[in-house]
């Protein structure tokens, strides 16, 4: 397949992968016993998930997305959208980088 | 709880009030696409890949994760598997949706589950608890978001050719500071922190062994969610 081919298929199984995330749950729903191991995993997973995404992106790229992901958060808390949290860790981590 | 059980409704008044209700999200979603955008116009996705990306995929961590590991050519099922494992708080989120849609077509259930985000599922299951008897909202909310998603991915990509050094704006920082974002919301308190450091560990040693591609994702994800799952609430 050529190069571009494989791009469109690439997007085509991230589709397909989220599209049976969004349904599955709604036909699980039934198979899944109420307080087991599996209900107290699953509630676990989104946040195992995102420290597992950030660790290694901070262990290889030192202070700066450290202080981007610190500023994200403080920012966040103080009541500020999250969209905006997002452009003022870049703009703080740039701002850094311009000074130092 | 008396008015979950409120009769299942699906109408185009629904789709309107989700709509109008969700129009400053559009707008962040409008952002968040661009800062998308200009990632993958910095990776070389063309304007029409970008744009169908974001359209089809629908889902902004696990697109940006796949910038973050994309190659030329891709790989296929890794970032297929990748897509899955990082939406797979979906599958929860649908269950919670069921007994509201279980009774409609399914072509209208579906339509709903489709256009499930983090952001109009937390606010359905909201208006759901105040009594919201209309599921349709849940399509007008996403809609209006998808828009602002891929329309964004569009204007983002056009101007992402034009910055030469993506470090400058800070371009890079969009995905630690994206996932940051989603900390606050997650944080299971002090004393359950363990599934946390088990993950952080897991990834970075899967990082080490494996840098190329996404398994410290899964591998991480699952760790910490059995760890999780294992100990008492």
């Amino acid at each position: 397949m050529s190069e571009d081919g494989l791009v469109w298929a690439a997007i085509l199984a991230m589709a397909v992968a989220t599209w049976a995330t969004r349904i599955s749950g709604f036909w699980l729903m039934g198979l899944v016993p109420e307080g087991g191991f599996m209900r107290r995993a699953l509630n676990h997973l989104p946040g195992a998930l995102v420290i597992s995404i950030l660790s290694p992106i901070v262990i290889d790229g030192g202070w700066a997305p450290a202080a981007a992901v610190a500023v994200a958060v403080v920012i966040l808390r103080a009541g500020v959208t999250a969209t905006f949290a997002m452009f003022g860790a870049m703009g703080v981590v740039a701002l850094i980088r311009l000074l130092v | 709880m008396k008015t979950d059980t409120a009769p299942t409704i699906f109408t185009w008044d629904g789709i309107r009030r989700g709509a109008r209700r969700f129009l400053p999200l559009a707008f962040a979603s409008f952002l968040g696409g661009t800062g998308f955008g200009i990632l993958a116009s910095d990776l070389g996705l063309g304007l029409a890949q970008a744009m169908g990306m974001s359209a089809l995929v629908f889902a902004g961590a696990s697109q940006m994760v796949a910038m973050d590991v994309w190659t030329f050519p891709p790989a296929v099922l890794g970032l297929g598997a990748a897509a899955f494992a990082i939406n797979i708080r979906h599958v929860v989120m649908g269950a919670a949706l069921r007994p509201w849609l279980k009774s409609l077509p399914l072509l209208r259930s579906h339509a709903a589950l489709l256009m499930m985000t983090d952001a109009n599922w937390a606010q359905a299951m909201v208006e759901r608890r105040r009594g919201e008897a209309d599921a349709a909202i849940i399509v007008g909310s996403g809609l209006v978001m998808w828009f602002g998603w891929v329309s964004g991915t569009g204007i983002g990509q056009l101007v992402g050719g034009v910055i030469d050094d993506p470090r400058t704006f800070g371009i890079d920082m969009i995905v630690p500071a994206f996932f940051a974002l989603t900390l606050p919301a997650l944080w299971p308190g002090v004393r359950r922190l363990h599934p946390w450091i088990v993950a952080a560990m897991a990834a970075a040693l899967v990082h080490v062994v494996l840098p190329d591609g996404t398994w410290h994702v899964v591998v991480g994800g699952l760790a910490g969610a059995a760890v999780g799952g294992l100990s008492r609430e």
